[in-house]
């Protein structure tokens, strides 16, 4: 066993080099499938034309015109910022909120047992409540401003993170806690060294869920009495019969949900290295 | 003064359950005492409670004429489960200097310490890797390299070899009577091997089984120079091997 351990990364080499070589393979597979349903959407459009549902190559005439046709060198048209850049900066507000929030009352919560029997119910209760039920409430008590939207935001997301951090908390293992105490780490070390760094595999996977959520809510938010973000054109444009907008509104979220979900895998990956090499040593 | 003095010590998992009935014992300053029991019978209590990791229900504990009441300084534990001991998302390095962080030690030194207790354990080379990468014995190696570099004037060590193979067990046993014979830490030992007691033990502490009290106390008069072959064939380990297995034997059943 011991000579299988130290000769690893002998084998991680040859992986290396197999992945290299098949790795435009892996894409083109990877790729067959959104390409082939672009044709045939294509296809069935121009073969019979239907207004409620353009061909892609129109809804990507209209992302361009709408976004990306200032000219050089700005490229970006003024609606960028108008509404793309209000929806995500609410979006990324609330999730960071809910994350601030949900990984700090999470590990309270998660080490203390009279907290949590005081905590769980409403938790429970709260968290079965769908957020766009809630925006009407929201509108009430918040206005119709920007803090109302970023609040309905942290508020849906949070859940995921807060169970998941008491989760994580909870399943720290003793042994470790043990060891912290007997070499003599003052609490925060034992938070901040020991018992988030163990509880980080559960927190990410709850960040990663609430980012989706987060992504749900900032559409809905916008869908009622709003002035700007990609929520209000898309709504906007429906209400004129606008179509090609209204899928230009929605390709462009799924696009921008798509980067901010591989952008924080990537760096999930990077944060949890060490947990997937045990993972894989465990084997 | 006894570096560490366990007094009538009695704990209670709940009313009417009790796990140790009444042990007392000093250790002198130096000493390697190993204690050995039948399994079951409050080692790993005794040696929490003696940490200050568990509050016992009687009696007193003092560690450098210090009353024990939380976790003490100068006190450093090896556990038994090595791989839930260190910590996964650090590097063997890391692993060993954390401790050092909050006492006070600055960089370089706490640097140069782990450098050199990952050599005195054979783990020189290893300070780059994460403890997942290492084999069972080579983690437990770094968490005692990781107690080492603390230089604690007390060491427990709460059954160090139970998940280790035969081979690695008898490297490691040597490793720590030589880390012992070097350094002079005074050493409290649990095991429940009873040849693992007195091949490393300057004494052993004999327990009864649960509820636990001190069935005898043996002094070790085997030369400080053992050997895992010559020392275990001995007529004087034979003669005490023997009589620690008959003590075990016969502790009586507890009565309930």
């Amino acid at each position: 066993m011991s000579v299988a351990r130290s000769s690893a990364r002998l084998p991680a080499l040859v992986t290396r080099r197999r992945t290299l070589s098949s790795v435009t393979g892996t894409v083109l597979v990877r790729l067959s499938a959104p390409v082939v349903l672009i044709a045939v959407w294509q296809l069935a459009a121009d073969a019979r034309g239907s207004m409620w549902f353009p061909p892609p190559s129109a809804i990507v005439a209209q992302i361009y015109h709408l976004w990306f046709s200032a000219g050089f060198p700005r490229i970006l048209t003024p609606a960028v910022a108008a509404d793309v850049v209000p929806s995500f900066a609410r979006m990324l507000g609330g999730w960071a909120i809910a994350a601030g929030v949900g990984v700090c009352v999470g590990m309270v919560i998660g080490r203390s047992r009279v907290v949590a029997q005081l905590t769980e119910p409403v938790i429970h209760f709260l968290r079965s409540v769908p957020g766009p039920a809630l925006l009407p409430i929201f509108l009430i008590v918040l206005g119709t401003g920007t803090p109302m939207r970023v609040s309905l935001i942290a508020f849906a997301s949070v859940w995921p993170i807060l169970l998941n951090t008491i989760d994580g908390v909870r399943a720290v293992d003793r042994t470790q806690l043990e060891t912290a105490r007997i070499f003599g780490l003052p609490w925060r070390a034992g938070v901040f060294r020991i018992m988030l760094p163990a509880a980080m595999p559960k927190i990410l996977a709850g960040l990663s869920v609430a980012l989706t959520v987060a992504l749900t809510l900032m559409v809905v938010s916008e869908l009622t009495v709003a002035t700007d973000g990609v929520g209000y054109q898309i709504q906007r444009a429906s209400q004129l019969f606008l179509m090609s907008s209204v899928w230009a509104g929605v390709v462009l979220i799924a696009i921008i949900g798509l980067i901010l979900n591989s952008l924080f895998a990537l760096a999930e990956r990077r944060a949890l290295r060490w947990y997937r090499g045990m993972q894989r040593h465990a084997d | 003064m006894p570096v560490l003095e366990v007094k009538d010590l009695h704990y209670e998992y709940g009313p009417g359950n009790v796990a140790i009935d009444n042990i007392s014992f000093t250790l002198a300053e130096g000493k390697f005492t190993s204690i050995v029991g039948p399994s079951g019978c409050g080692k790993t209590t005794l040696l929490k409670s003696i940490a200050g990791l568990l509050p016992y229900s009687a009696g007193d504990v003092s560690l450098l004429g210090q009353p024990v009441r939380s976790v003490p300084e100068g006190l450093a534990m090896v556990f038994q489960d090595y791989s839930r001991s260190l910590f996964p998302w650090m590097k063997i390095a890391a692993n060993v200097e954390l401790p050092l962080r909050y006492r006070g030690v600055d960089a370089a030194e706490r640097r140069r310490r782990a450098h050199e207790s990952l050599e005195a354990v054979g783990l020189g080379d290893k300070a780059d890797r994460f403890p997942w990468e290492l084999s069972g014995g080579m983690q437990q190696r770094v968490a005692i390299a990781r107690a080492l570099a603390y230089q604690p004037r007390v060491m427990l060590m709460d059954e160090p070899f139970a998940s280790v193979d035969a081979q690695t067990r008898s490297d490691l046993e040597d490793l720590v009577s030589q880390v012992h014979r070097q350094l002079g830490m005074t050493m409290l030992f649990v095991t429940h091997d009873i040849d693992e007691a007195v091949y490393l033990g300057n004494e052993v502490l004999v327990l009864s089984k649960s509820p636990s009290r001190v069935v005898e106390r043996i002094e070790v008069r085997l030369p400080d120079d053992r050997d895992q072959v010559s020392t275990k064939q001995s007529p004087e380990f034979v003669d005490l091997r023997t009589r620690v297995a008959s003590l075990i034997r016969r502790t009586p059943a507890p009565a309930k």
